[in-house]
């Protein structure tokens, strides 16, 4: 007994009108507002495509989008790779699974300011337990004063939290893995190495494009810790895109800029998400 | 999983060392800043702050008291615990239908909104917040909670009802559609069959869907000033070099982590099904 047009749109309706009302109108208004130059405690006036020209050529916005671009490059790489790891390593492991999953959950599920500062504060240049450890072995490093310090500061922050989440999409797509091919590869004479990357990895493979989307996702929309932690500083080193749509749409109170830089993040944020979806479509349809 | 043990040898005392060490030290790394935070916040601000730090010490509880008791930290959780339950609370009864209907029905346009779900989710929060700054203001729903909650629901409705689909495509349809065939109109086979059923799913969302709430600094932050503002967005305050009021910001944040620890620890098996259901079972 099929589902009915009716039927669906009944079930559907208060959950697709506060969507609408809520989500989708702003969305709509924020794209009206981009096209205008509206600052909070004036009238809107149209001109048409000049904030977007402003930003488009303003270092500014190339610094962030550079910077944007780096971090979902190199958090998202890493995290994979020691999730993948992790997962490899937990799958041969019999014991302390469960204490081991609920303590590398924490970073992930803990709201993400709380884990900037925890986080941040063993970084700080004179009361911060992991610079003194560095100390003791002779690495002085700046890590909030130095923009590139501050950078890798931001990284591993990054990826300190988000890693276990890979490793427990990618754990539970092993313990789903069918033994046998497992078996026929290691029949064949094949090495542990061999064994992951010729039967483990193309059995995960959508498993890994979906985490791949997902951490690319988040990792492009970070803000909560570049506000706690670094104030998009040293200067202008650590700032997102969507710290540089903060700042110049509540900080300096531009509300039409501000839009426009949200309508370019979205459109960075299509492109790159393209792919993926593409890999995606062919992976269902493949099937 | 016996017979595939034997394929990773483990034989080697040596390999079964390094495995174990190597997930150790993730896992150290994964809680020390917690452990950290912890200690600092009952500290004396003067073992504090000494490098090398100072392991045998005077525990105090001055920061939690200065916190909970004489500050108004008290305030900000009952915002946030307002916040966020309310938030699951109407986010469930408004999603799982959705998530249902979504599940059942397999036309084109179900898929095309699964797409736009993940869609929404990928999208910079900047683009709904902004206009609800000015719109706020205006119609004086600027820093009030029930502005915070509705629109925690609406932004999260995409990530919930995608939970709830994936659960609902567990449950057999042969179990409603026996009731339907008994003559129930589809709701009510949805309202008295499905729902007693839908429990773990169901708290599953409800967790994310809390936690996701819980956690929300930027639109907070953004919305409001100090009537209905959030644990995170006060604890952000204080920042990460705010010296004075170390041991206070550590009490804070060990405060705000301590009820998402507790989840966690509980409802481990939950958090872990509802992180995997999305990717394992498509």
């Amino acid at each position: 007994m099929e589902m009915k047009r009716k039927e669906f749109i009944a079930f559907t309706a208060p959950s697709m009108l506060i969507m609408a009302a809520l989500m989708i109108a702003p969305l709509i208004l924020t794209f009206y507002l981009s096209f205008m130059n509206f600052t909070y405690g004036s009238n809107p006036q149209y001109i048409g495509l000049k904030n977007y020209i402003d930003i488009l050529t303003n270092v500014r916005f190339w610094n962030a989008t550079a910077f944007t671009l780096l971090i979902t490059a190199v958090t998202t790489f890493a995290k994979i790779a020691i999730g993948f790891g992790i997962a490899l390593l937990l799958y041969n492991i019999t014991k302390f699974r469960g204490i081991f999953i609920a303590g590398s959950l924490l970073p992930f599920i803990v709201p993400p300011v709380v884990g900037t500062l925890i986080f941040g504060w063993l970084f700080r240049q004179h009361w911060g337990y992991v610079s003194y450890l560095l100390n003791q072995i002779g690495i002085d490093i700046s890590w909030y004063a130095d923009p590139w310090a501050a950078r890798w500061l931001i990284m591993m922050h990054v990826i300190w939290q988000g890693t276990s989440f890979v490793f427990l999409v990618l754990y539970a797509g092993l313990q789903a893995m069918s033994k046998e091919s497992l078996e026929a590869a290691v029949v064949d004479g094949a090495t542990y190495f061999q064994q992951v990357v010729y039967v483990i990895i193309p059995y995960l493979k959508p498993l890994f494009l979906f985490v791949t989307m997902i951490m690319v996702m988040d990792a492009y929309r970070l803000f909560d810790n570049i506000a706690v932690m670094t104030k998009g500083g040293p200067g202008l080193a650590t700032e997102t895109l969507m710290y540089y749509n903060y700042q110049i749409a509540f900080g300096r109170l531009s509300l039409g800029a501000g839009s426009a830089i949200s309508v370019l993040t979205m459109i960075g944020i299509f492109i790159l998400m393209a792919p993926f979806l593409y890999w995606t479509y062919k992976e269902q349809t493949e099937k | 999983m016996n017979g595939l043990k034997k394929f990773f040898v483990l034989r080697n005392l040596t390999v079964s060392t390094i495995l174990y060490s190597l997930l150790f030290l993730w896992f150290i790394v994964s809680i020390f800043p917690f452990f950290w935070a912890f200690m600092t916040s009952i500290k004396h601000p003067v073992d504090a702050f000494s490098m090398p730090p100072v392991w045998l010490f005077e525990p105090t509880l001055n920061a939690y008291k200065a916190l909970w008791i004489d500050g108004e930290f008290m305030h900000y959780f009952n915002n946030t615990m307002f916040i966020s339950i309310g938030s699951v609370i109407i986010a469930l009864i408004i999603g799982c239908p959705a998530g249902y209907a979504l599940a059942r029905y397999t036309n084109a346009s179900s898929f095309y909104l699964l797409l736009a779900a993940l869609v929404f989710r990928a999208l910079p929060r900047t683009l709904f917040i902004l206009p609800f700054y000015f719109i706020a203001q205006v119609t004086g729903l600027f820093d009030t909670r029930i502005l915070l909650m509705l629109i925690m629901v609406s932004i999260n409705q995409p990530f919930t009802i995608w939970m709830l689909r994936s659960f609902f495509m567990n449950i057999p349809k042969s179990i409603e559609e026996a009731a339907m065939i008994d003559g129930c109109t589809r709701f009510q086979a949805f309202r008295y069959v499905i729902v007693p059923i839908m429990g773990p799913g169901v708290i599953t969302a409800g967790i994310f869907t809390f936690i996701l709430a819980y956690s929300e600094y930027f639109i907070p932050v953004v919305l409001t000033a100090t009537r209905a503002a959030t644990m995170p967005v006060a604890i952000a305050q204080f920042g990460v070099d705010n010296v004075k009021e170390w041991a206070i910001s550590a009490a804070g944040a060990v405060s705000i982590a301590l009820p998402v620890i507790i989840i966690v620890i509980i409802a481990q098996k939950y958090i872990v099904e509802g992180l995997t259901a999305g990717a394992v079972k498509e």
